[in-house]
């Protein structure tokens, strides 16, 4: 994408006038900083992170991360923080975690070497961990852009990887490591009711670090695969509670994106719905407003969902605010994303905005069509929403 | 209650097509019979079984018994179930015994859940046009069409019954009639409703069950499905027209 220098010029990252959600001036200068000097060797503090490959399955690349910082970098692989920063503090910190690569078959998770052991250990941690990482050969400007994916630095082959003093991780993460008949299910839940937050439980599963047949897992993968086990056990505790009583609409704009709740009284179904404009990251060439949904009734889905790991993550996200107020209903989804949203950051910007979202103070309706009417005047593409909907086709058609 | 059928594989698939629609039922005996059923979730569809005793090879009942169960448990149950196999059910103490006779005998206590009976809504529709078909021919219809979209037309045009899906490639359309005889009756006027492929495929297991199918519908109508089952019993299934 082509920016007039000009508009640089008046703007100077003060007003976004190129229209982007951040700045390519600040993001590249702020990468090139934190870059220099960064040739052969590493000395960091890894936050821990640890990114594992999908292509070439099943002989898979492990990357040990860390940014060329010391002490507390635990702001690399927090969400949480993630979602109240500028996109563009997030873009340079991100872009600036080097990965060191290895080779591994999947299946040497169950038995690993010394060098996949140290791996395996460092995604445990609680806590950040002091690494040197020593490359084969200068870092790559290879940087990870994905839509389930955080966006991570440049990489190169590892040679070698030493670690400082690892904290020991909580009593529960040594448990579900060490049971060798765990499976993978039950340690995934464990950990969530014990608290660890799904970004370390996708990071412990994709190391092979629990189930009874270990495998390392991409990190594309595992993230999902814990929005969905998790959500799924959500949605079935939530069926067993009484129905909402009135019609719940939540909004709530983030970075060029807004998001949409309705949670409408009735049993559980779910819709998530995408809407992405011209110019934007999943409809870049596009001339027209791109819009995508998918669902599921009472019994739940058989296919994975075209519209990709954003539908569980949002699904999780809105199951936690069901099953914390003890309540079941329908579930409306929409998402909007607006022209300079460039580019794609990782479904935990979905995770986070819905639960953000569903934190606000909802506006209440007694039917869900005074609810429809009502957005329409905050939603863009209010009528293909309506057109294409499920749920409120679904309600058109009851019979009772 | 007490009940013992001499076709397991019969009930179970029964059993199954209702767990397709609701995660629980309401099973009410009387001296007549059994009757099972109610709204899904979604409300779009409403099942309603109806066994008669006679169907069964033992059949006990006091005036009117009212169990509910959760399906998933019973469907768990039969699910090795085979041809020749039998099957007791039998209620004690807030426990249904189940009970399969076939090479050995296995037996299974499954708790009963509190629900609340369904009230009959009590359906009384005059239908534009009514097919009656093998259930054979109604599922082979259904599984050429299955993966070709989310919404099916179905219509009558001069007595053919067109079961059509518009889906992203283009359009399936399916043509029965008396006369190429892949309908044992056709009567009625021209008509069209568009309903939810996914309600009409949660019917096929319906087809270890009953041999004839009867389909009914109109313009803007529910379709009902009535599935003839031994001894005069039926299951009829309804499935709201889809609002596009």
């Amino acid at each position: 994408m082509k920016v007039d220098p000009g508009t640089c010029l008046r703007c100077r990252a003060t007003k976004y006038l190129c229209g982007l959600t951040y700045c390519p001036v600040t993001v590249k200068m702020s990468i090139l900083n934190m870059r220099a000097g960064i040739y052969e060797e590493l000395s960091g503090s890894s936050p821990p992170s640890v990114f594992v490959g999908r292509f070439n399955y099943p002989k898979v690349a492990v990357y040990p991360s860390a940014p060329p910082l010391g002490g507390d970098t635990s702001r690399y692989e927090d969400p949480k923080l993630w979602i109240s920063m500028s996109l563009d503090e997030f873009l340079a910190m991100r872009l600036s975690v080097f990965r060191g690569g290895q080779s591994f078959r999947v299946e040497q998770a169950s038995d690993p070497s010394r060098d996949l052991w140290d791996v395996q250990t460092l995604a445990l941690s609680p806590r950040p961990v002091e690494v040197e990482m020593k490359f084969k050969e200068p870092p790559k400007t290879m940087n990870v852009i994905d839509d389930t994916l955080p966006p991570l630095g440049p990489s190169a082959p590892l040679d070698k990887l030493r670690l400082g003093t690892i904290p020991p991780p909580e009593k529960v993460v040594e448990k579900v490591f060490s049971s060798q008949d765990m499976k993978a299910i039950e340690g995934m839940r464990l950990l969530y009711t014990s608290g660890v937050g799904v970004e370390r439980i996708s990071r412990i599963l994709s190391v092979g670090g629990m189930g009874v047949d270990r495998k390392l897992v991409p990190t594309r993968w595992s993230i999902t695969a814990v929005d969905k086990t998790l959500s799924d056990q959500l949605v079935k505790e939530l069926k067993e509670f009484d129905i909402l009583d009135n019609v719940e609409v939540y909004v709530r704009e983030h970075l060029r994106n807004l998001f949409v709740a309705m949670l409408i009284p009735g049993n559980w179904s779910f819709e998530w719905g995408e809407a992405w404009f011209p110019r934007t990251a999943w409809n870049y060439w596009g001339g027209e407003v791109a819009v995508e949904i998918d669902h599921e009734g009472y019994s739940g889905r058989k296919t994975y969902p075209e519209i990709g790991g954003c539908y569980y993550a949002s699904r999780l996200a809105v199951a936690e605010h069901l099953v914390k107020r003890r309540r079941q209903a329908t579930v409306v989804l929409w998402r909007e994303t607006y022209p300079g949203f460039f580019f794609p950051v990782g479904v935990w910007f979905v995770r986070e905005n819905v639960r953000k979202l569903l934190e606000g103070r909802p506006e209440t309706f007694d039917t869900v069509w005074e609810a429809v009417e009502y957005l329409s005047s905050r939603l863009k593409v209010s009528r293909d929403w309506t057109r294409k909907s499920w749920i409120l086709n679904l309600m058109r058609s009851r019979l009772f | 209650m007490k009940f013992k059928a001499v076709d397991a594989v019969s009930i179970a698939s029964i059993l199954r097509t209702v767990g397709e629609f609701m995660p629980e039922v309401t099973l009410v005996s009387t001296k007549e019979g059994l009757r099972l059923g109610g709204v899904d979730p979604s409300r779009v569809a409403y099942v309603d079984i109806v066994i008669p005793s006679l169907y069964f090879q033992e059949f006990e009942s006091g005036e009117r018994e009212v169990i509910g169960i959760k399906l998933e448990d019973v469907i768990n149950a039969l699910k090795n179930v085979k041809k020749n196999d039998g099957l007791t059910f039998f209620t004690n103490e807030g426990k249904l015994e189940l009970t399969i006779e076939g090479d050995f005998e296995r037996s299974f206590i499954i708790p009963l859940v509190e629900l609340e009976e369904p009230k009959n809504p009590g359906i009384n529709l005059q239908f534009a046009f009514k097919a009656k078909m093998l259930t054979s021919t109604f599922n082979e219809t259904l599984d050429i069409l299955s993966d070709m979209g989310e919404s099916v037309v179905i219509s009558s045009e001069d007595g053919k019954l067109i079961i059509s899906v518009e889906g992203d490639v283009g359009v399936s359309r399916v043509e029965l009639s008396e006369a190429a005889g892949n309908l044992i009756e056709a009567s009625g006027t021209n008509a069209s409703s568009v309903y939810g492929l996914d309600y009409l495929l949660k019917t096929t297991k319906m087809r270890n069950s009953s041999d004839v199918v009867e389909l009914m519908f109109g313009t803007q109508l529910p379709l009902k499905l009535r599935f003839q089952l031994p001894q005069e019993g039926y299951g009829d299934v309804y499935i709201a027209p889809r609002a596009e």
